[in-house]
């Protein structure tokens, strides 16, 4: 593991390294860049240390206690269909971010450049000059934001947009009525985990009647190792507003498992629609499956208000395992869920994900389509849950699951779970599986195409539901991780 | 146009040889025939030539001859070949789920384009295209939104394949056993459609079992293959024989 | 993990006495046969809610009631039997749990099948039917199961025999006449020998409609090389009784089991079907339908384990739901990764009619094989407003075209064996619940 000491990343560099040719893990590098790290080890006094650091008022603190006593007292749930090795959460440290952090950095210029370099190559410019336009973008390393790009523009409309510690120091009030309102601290095990030692993240807040001029995006990365990251999202989107979301992940090769618990709570008012995507690229392990990261997430939307919507798509090529689901509460009359994902396991990775959609509110209506690609030794496995609630007069539901195997060493599992308590509801759900095979490729081949252009096509072809509903520059790239996964598993 | 040369071919990683020599030369605006009975090779002839991996070629060359130069076509992928214009009509057409057949047909076309030095054809254009094509095949226009023979009756999976070949444009097609498993109506279609693309700079070789087609689709010459060797060539009329004898008189 | 309910000891009357006294004359292995499997139900235990193949199905009703065993009835007349049994069938009927020489029309001359009381099979030929009672790996049984095996004491075995081609139906009666809150442990084990063919019916039929009892019931099918079995199973059982139900299905090679399940009777029903395709070539065809009224829940689950090459299974499930009822449909299909080219459907289709009826479904696919063609779909809707409306401008009430258009919903489900004799009995005990609609 190398400092990294290219100079110039340039261009052409950038372009060799999306080169598709190698299936290797293009963002397993390492950034060496000094730490302040607090000891491992879960007690209360750690946890007042994490407060400590982020200058945090009391009522967080006790939130964080509370959370971490209920933790104590649950056991960690066993049901999901794979197996990981126990997890020693007193042998984690909690935080770690870059020196000199406790400041905060005051603006970009004042971003360590070694950070800013770990970004660029990473494909996310953060500096003035070289900045994604169009998107706005919070950078976490670690434990810590180390900046957020077009503040400004967006304080202009109204829109906060800033790192957890930033909003709970200056926005408590809107922290204080949003936080845990739609992920209580005592949901789960790992969220009740993350609601104790959380250490950043992401806050944005969208005014009533503003459409965000920019996509807002975080892009989380996990560098210190012995360490997880435990990071908590809260966008809340009033009246007849709008904004679309984007998060990414990567994280260093390394041998070891690490956790990632993270936590996004999302909140619409009346008429607000939120768009939530995610492309997950966290490194997901060797050929044998040593090392990766574990991604248990609690990821949950609750549509509060009338005729709001909340849509989260997902791409998810990473990981050694997701463990997710991606759920929308249906609470105001006429809202809207949708869940569009793409699940790509090979190698030896393991991925149980899916949604919950709980329709309360009258008129509500929930889309799901979910696309498992299994390839190697993997296992790729769909779980949702569609609820209609008594009072959630016609309600309506459509799902589709599809899975696509490669190769006769995975497994592609799909477990649907759908209670109907409301006889005006109408619900309808497909599942089916295909293939993708050497009599396919060859079929594709014997057409003109190579094997890259035939990938791509049954890709996309199978794929082509989630993808249109990633923002442009997402769906790209998405396609092309997914190219890259499955090059070595197919002919 | 093509030359094949003492071929011999197992079953890649196999011991058996199924095609023990086989040398048959078609020249431009031919049409050649082969028929056998089930197991003598005729599949696997039609596989060879189009490259697909199952099949290891032990002995001889494919050559083939393009802007006055020949090319040993074994030394090429199946796409390069493709390219080349040559074209081969499967006996079980794959089905690709989910991508769409006029998207997948642009994208095969455009490679094409491409290899030619051609302007790649924008989706309207194509889509124009296509259509004046499905019109020669009395194919339905629903067709081409669906995904690639997925749930198609055999018919439609055989007027997809020759579809493809009137929108690829081959110099060389393989049709193979292209009649297997068609009414008589879409046979005629499917033949009227084979015999519209043919062209002075064009040939076919068409492998089957039945003399049927071959009252479509008329042969300058037919060979009979068994046992992985052609025992006899003659014009079409020799299929005639094969109908009414049977293969047994033609063993030795 | 299953725990114990409380109410576990009580269900049962004396249920350790009662296994020990169901073997008293019985030989050795029998003995064994029955304490392993009470040792089993007790390990089990009853299962309840927090159990995942019960998660929609609470069984403390069931659990909480003491059932003492179930006494012949010499009183049953025939008149009360005469809408089940046709004379034409080979007809086997059994009165709460006791076989009825007296109903039954076992024609010994019918060439092709031999049938006898599981007491006469077991003097008769004793290997032949410990080798089919000890077919299943003890380890694998669920608690019923276990619980049929350990308080049977009779059941029928049929053997059609190799190339047999039976024309007649065979039908089986489970005839429940009682005044007590009883049990009883109907037990069945059909096999198929190569090439034979033939149409099993077996109704679990109660007279007493206001009587609450408990039906256990286990079918234990074994279908041989190229054997073709169509079978029915249809659930009458009264209203408040509750029937739980195991099939167990073992095909070998090129085999063909068609089947389907009609529930309209008892308070709880849950019928549990198990393929197991073990062999190429197979094809299985799940069928079912269920019209639960009132407080009625019906549960089915289906499992269909495809272990080896070009097999085909077909599942479609129906139910029409009315009033407060509730429907559970869970459906598993595995497919191993030897199961190359198999073809998997599976499809459940449900109507709401009442107002308050729920139901819960659950269909599941665990594929390891990746050349094979799965699908699995769910449907939960009401009739057609568009469809109702047309036929009520066609002077058709709506009373009536809902009637109508619910029997077009299940018709094809309806005729689905081409014995006219089948179609007719499942007509016959369908038409007052289609009337009631």
């Amino acid at each position: 593991m190398s400092k990294i000491t290219e100079e110039n990343l340039s261009n052409e560099d950038t372009i060799a390294a999306n080169k598709l040719s190698s299936r290797e893990y293009k963002y397993g590098f390492y950034t060496d860049i000094e730490t302040d790290s607090i000891p491992a080890g879960l007690n209360e006094d750690i946890i007042k240390m994490i407060s400590e650091k982020k200058k945090e008022p009391s009522w967080m603190l006790e939130w964080r206690l509370k959370a971490y006593r209920h933790w104590t007292t649950l056991k960690e749930p066993k049901w999901p269909n794979f197996k990981y090795g126990p997890i020693d959460y007193q042998a984690l440290s909690y935080y770690s971010a870059p020196k000199n952090f406790e400041e905060g950095p005051k603006s970009m210029d004042e971003v360590d450049p070694e950070l800013i370099k770990t970004f660029d190559r990473l494909g996310i410019p953060l500096s003035e000059q070289k900045r994604l336009t169009g998107v706005a973008v919070d950078a976490v390393f670690d434990s810590v934001s180390v900046g957020t790009t077009h503040q400004s523009e967006l304080e202009k409309v109204g829109i906060i947009f800033c790192s957890m510690t930033e909003a709970i120091q200056n926005h408590p009030e809107l922290v204080k009525k949003y936080m845990g309102s739609v992920v209580p601290y005592s949901d789960n095990y790992f969220a009740a985990l993350n609601s104790a030692v959380f250490s950043d993240g992401s806050f944005c807040y969208i005014p009533k009647g503003v459409r965000s001029p920019l996509e807002l995006s975080t892009y989380f990365r996990i560098n210190a190792s012995g360490s997880g990251q435990f990071e908590r999202t809260l966008i809340v989107a009033e009246e007849s507003s709008f904004v679309s979301y984007l998060e990414g992940c990567t994280a260093p090769t390394r041998d070891e498992n690490q956790l990632h618990a993270a936590v996004v709570e999302i909140v619409t008012l009346d008429n607000a629609e939120v768009k939530y995507s995610t492309v997950q690229n966290w490194y997901a392990g060797n050929e044998q499956g040593v090392g990766g990261i574990y991604n248990f997430v609690t990821k949950r939307g609750k549509c509060a208000g009338k005729n709001s919507k909340i849509s989260w798509t997902q791409v998810e090529a990473g990981s050694a395992i997701t463990w997710k689901y991606p759920s929308v509460i249906l609470q105001g009359d006429g809202s809207t869920g949708e869940f569009y994902s793409v699940a790509l396991t090979n190698n030896r990775m393991e991925a149980d994900t899916g949604t919950k959609m709980i329709h309360i509110g009258k008129n509500t209506s929930s889309t799901i389509i979910s696309k498992g690609i299994s390839a190697d030794e993997s296992n790729n496995t769909y779980r949702g849950l569609v609820k209609i609630m008594p009072s959630a007069e016609n309600a309506r539901n459509y799902s589709q699951c599809d899975s696509m195997l490669v190769g006769n060493k995975c497994s592609a599992n799909t477990f649907p779970y759908i209670e109907v308590n409301n006889s005006s509801a109408t619900m309808e759900h497909e599942a089916s599986t295909s293939k993708i095979n050497a009599d396919q490729m060859f079929y594709i081949m014997s057409r003109g195409l190579d094997m890259e252009g035939a990938i791509s096509l049954i890709i996309n072809g199978f794929c082509k539901e989630v993808f249109k509903e990633l923002p442009m520059e997402f769906s790209v790239e998405a396609v092309k991780l997914l190219e890259m996964k499955l090059e070595g598993s197919v002919g | 146009m093509i030359e094949i040369k003492n071929i011999h071919a197992k079953v890649a990683g196999g011991d058996t040889e199924i095609l023990k020599g086989i040398n048959l030369t078609i020249n431009p605006g031919e049409v050649h025939a082969i028929m056998g009975p089930n197991g003598s090779g005729k599949s696997t002839l039609s596989k060879i030539i189009a490259g697909h991996p199952e099949y290891e070629v032990t002995e001889g060359e494919i050559l083939y001859e393009s802007n006055f130069k020949k090319t040993n076509i074994l030394d090429l992928e199946p796409e390069e070949r493709a390219r080349e214009g040559i074209f081969l009509a499967f006996q079980y057409p794959v089905e690709i789920p989910g991508v769409n057949t006029s998207v997948f047909l642009r994208a095969a076309f455009n490679e094409i384009c491409k290899h030619q030095g051609a302007e790649e054809m924008d989706t309207l254009d194509f889509d124009e295209y296509i259509r004046s094509k499905m019109k020669l095949l009395e194919m339905d226009e629903k067709f081409i939104t669906r995904p690639v023979n997925e749930d198609f009756s055999g018919g439609e999976k055989k007027r997809n394949e020759i579809l493809q070949m009137a929108v690829l444009n081959p110099r060389f097609a393989v049709l193979d056993e292209t009649d297997s498993g068609l009414d008589i109506d879409s046979m005629r279609i499917v033949s009227d459609g084979v015999n519209k693309l043919k062209a002075k700079g064009n040939a076919q070789l068409v492998i089957t079992h039945y003399q049927r087609l071959l009252n479509y689709i008329v042969p300058d010459f037919v060979h009979i293959l068994i046992d992985g060797k052609i025992v006899k060539s003659e014009g079409k009329e020799l299929a005639l024989a094969v109908e009414e004898k049977g293969y047994d008189w033609l063993i030795k | 993990m299953i725990t114990q309910t409380q109410g576990n000891n009580e269900m049962i009357n004396n249920l350790d006495k009662a296994v020990k006294e169901n073997s008293k004359d019985a030989p050795k292995w029998l003995e064994e046969y029955r304490s392993n499997a009470l040792n089993r139900f007790q390990e089990l235990g009853i299962p309840n809610v927090k159990d995942e193949e019960w998660k929609y199905t609470n069984i403390s009703s069931i659990a909480k009631t003491s059932f003492q065993g179930a006494q012949n009835n010499e009183d049953t007349t025939l008149d009360s039997l005469k809408n089940y049994i046709n004379e034409k069938d080979i007809n086997i009927v059994f009165i709460n749990g006791f076989f009825s020489k007296k109903f039954s029309t076992i024609d010994d001359s019918s060439s092709g099948i031999s049938i006898s009381t599981l007491q006469d099979a077991i003097l008769s030929d004793e290997k032949k039917i410990k080798s089919l009672l000890e077919k299943y790996n003890e380890k694998e049984t669920t608690s019923f199961v276990a619980l049929n095996k350990a308080l049977s004491t009779d059941g029928i075995l049929i053997s059609i025999e190799k190339k047999a081609v039976m024309k007649k139906l065979i039908h089986i009666l489970h005839i429940s006449d009682t005044q007590a809150t009883s049990f009883t442990s109907p037990r069945t084990i059909i096999t198929s020998e190569k090439l034979s063919e033939a149409t099993v019916l077996e109704s679990h039929i109660g007279l007493n409609n206001d009587q609450t009892y408990l039906a256990n019931a286990l079918t234990d099918i074994f279908l041989e090389e190229n054997a073709i079995l169509h079978y029915c199973k249809i659930q009458a059982e009264s209203k408040k009784a509750y029937h739980l139900g195991n099939t167990r299905v073992w095909q070998e090679r090129n085999s063909n089991f068609n089947s389907l399940s009609v529930m309209i009777g008892s308070a709880i029903n849950r019928n549990d079907l198990d393929i197991v395709l073990n062999g190429e070539g197979i094809n299985s065809t799940l069928n079912g339908l269920y019209m639960p009224f009132d407080k009625q829940h019906m549960d089915n689950h289906t499992c269909v384990d495809h272990r080896f090459p070009n097999c085909t299974s077909n599942q479609l499930y129906k139910g029409i739901l009315s009033d407060a009822s509730r429907a559970v449909f869970n459906g598993k299909i595995f497919v191993k990764d030897l199961a190359q080219q198999t073809n998997s459907y599976q499809l459940n289709k449900n109507i709401l009619l009442g107002k308050d009826c729920r139901v819960d479904t659950k269909p599941q696919l665990e594929i390891f094989a990746d050349d094979v063609k799965c699908t699995h779909g769910a449907t939960i809707g009401q009739l057609n407003e568009d469809e109702l409306f047309y036929l009520q401008t066609r002077c058709i009430p709506r009373k009536e075209a809902i009637r109508m258009l619910s029997k077009g919903f299940i018709n094809d489900l309806l005729f689905h064996f081409e014995d006219d004799n089948v179609s007719q009995k499942i007509h016959q005990l369908l038409d007052p619940s289609l009337n009631k609609l």
